[in-house]
């Protein structure tokens, strides 16, 4: 349970006027904790200062769960990625195989289409990503606006370990970027499955389908 | 006379170690530049087959065939596929243009493929398409043509890369009488004027009736070869 009462009742009830036992400082974001601290530990040697860390070991634990289990969902979503884009190149093969035959028939060499569903793989994934990422940024714009209000299932708990029950995500650009190098890399690895598909293809079987 | 194709006792054999079935059976075929050449049987008879090993598509079980001097039956898969490209135009019963392209540019690819310049292009994809009476279906996707039409733009295609000879696997049996009558005009004029070579396979009485040379396969084997009559001619 938290009790909150005005400075000067409770200095008054202690009989210690105009005095502090603790005062706590929010910075903007949390990389700027160590500098901060050691900027106030050199300003106040005789002071003990600590950072949240250091107070709530326990609070430290589940942000760095969170962390790591916010990498497990990447790389859940990044396997479902890679396999919808086995699906859909597999798909483009299978339904063009009569066509793709006729190419090899006429005198496309295997390289040029290992070339070509590569290349529509990067074609689609060059128009995925920015749309998806466009897509993210709009979501994320909304909501650190409009807040992700979690009150309703752990108020308590959240509060507890000074957390607000209503989160305001925003988009950490650096993560972003190695999300996208992320997905780059798993299209194009996701590609050589149909790739190597297609040049198993024999021209006579796959024009008579 | 040159000897375009030459296919020396060539037999196609499927399940040579439980069944075997021939599809070609030591068939033996000499074909000549600017021949008008049928080849003729009932489905079954191998006539597909044997268009796909003359045209390198596919390997023969026995045999060797030769193209223009080149053995193709020892070619490895990348040397022959730049064979087919150089030497071999197709024309297929299902017209097989590809669907997202042009009739230019579905002309066009081949040449490109062979790495020939812009500009020799456009000129020869007009010109192609103009022989065979589509100059203004230039820009037209194949959605939109009929199937003769189609099949008109499938030979252009077939032509553009110069080509020693032209295969057509029953060209014909797609098309109403009049796109067929057609479509036989045009080729029979490319070859009398260019003196191109085309060997067709066909069910198609009007179209046998028009081949100089009528090739009959049965089971797999060659059971006449005549000098037909030809109206072109």
């Amino acid at each position: 349970m938290n009790l909150y009462v005005q400075r000067q009742d409770l200095n008054a009830l202690l009989a210690t006027p105009e005095a502090a036992h603790e005062v706590a400082v929010l910075l903007e974001n949390d990389e700027l904790l160590p500098t901060v601290q050691q900027k106030l530990k050199a300003i106040l040697p005789d002071l003990k200062i600590e950072n949240w860390r250091e107070i709530s070991p326990e609070s430290d634990l589940i942000a760095s769960y969170t962390g790591q289990s916010a990498m497990i969902i990447v790389a859940i979503i990044v396997i479902a990625l890679a396999f919808g884009i086995v699906n859909t190149m597999l798909m483009a093969v299978l339904e063009r195989t009569r066509e793709i035959g006729m190419l090899m028939a006429l005198g496309m060499r295997k390289e040029r289409l290992v070339t070509m569903i590569v290349a529509e793989t990067c074609m689609l994934t060059l128009i995925g990503v920015p749309v998806g990422l466009l897509l993210a940024w709009a979501t994320v714009e909304w909501l650190s606006k409009k807040g992700i209000d979690f009150s309703v299932f752990a108020n308590d708990m959240m509060s507890e370990f000074g957390f607000s029950a209503i989160l305001y995500p925003e988009l950490p650009w650096n993560s972003v970027l190695q999300v996208v190098i992320i997905v780059i890399c798993a299209a194009l690895l996701a590609s050589i499955y149909p790739a190597m598909k297609t040049v198993r293809l024999k021209p006579v079987e796959a024009i008579k389908q | 006379m040159e000897l375009v194709i030459d296919a020396h006792n060539i037999s196609k054999v499927y399940n040579p170690d439980t069944i075997p079935v021939y599809a070609v059976n030591n068939v033996h075929l000499h074909v000549q530049r600017g021949e008008f050449t049928a080849l003729v049987g009932p489905s079954g008879s191998g006539k597909t087959t044997l268009l796909n090993l003359i045209g390198g598509l596919d390997a023969p079980t026995e045999g060797r065939i030769v193209i223009n001097g080149t053995d193709i039956t020892a070619m490895r898969t990348n040397e022959l596929i730049d064979f087919r490209l150089r030497n071999i135009g197709f024309v297929f019963q299902s017209f097989n243009l590809i669907p997202v392209l042009t009739a230019k540019e579905n002309v066009e690819f081949i040449m490109l493929l062979q790495g020939i310049e812009k500009k020799e292009r456009e000129e020869r994809v007009r010109s192609l398409l103009q022989e065979v009476g589509l100059a203004d279906k230039i820009d037209t996707m194949p959605s939109q043509l009929s199937g003769g039409q189609q099949q008109r733009v499938a030979v252009a295609r077939a032509l553009a890369s110069k080509p020693q000879f032209i295969l057509a696997d029953e060209p014909t049996a797609n098309l109403d009488s009049k796109s067929a009558s057609n479509l036989l005009d045009i080729m029979a004029m490319l070859n009398k004027e260019e003196n191109m070579t085309f060997l067709f396979s066909t069910h198609d009485s009007r179209v046998i009736e028009r081949a100089r040379r009528v090739i009959t396969l049965v089971d797999g084997r060659i059971s006449s070869d005549t000098a037909a009559v030809s109206t072109v001619h």
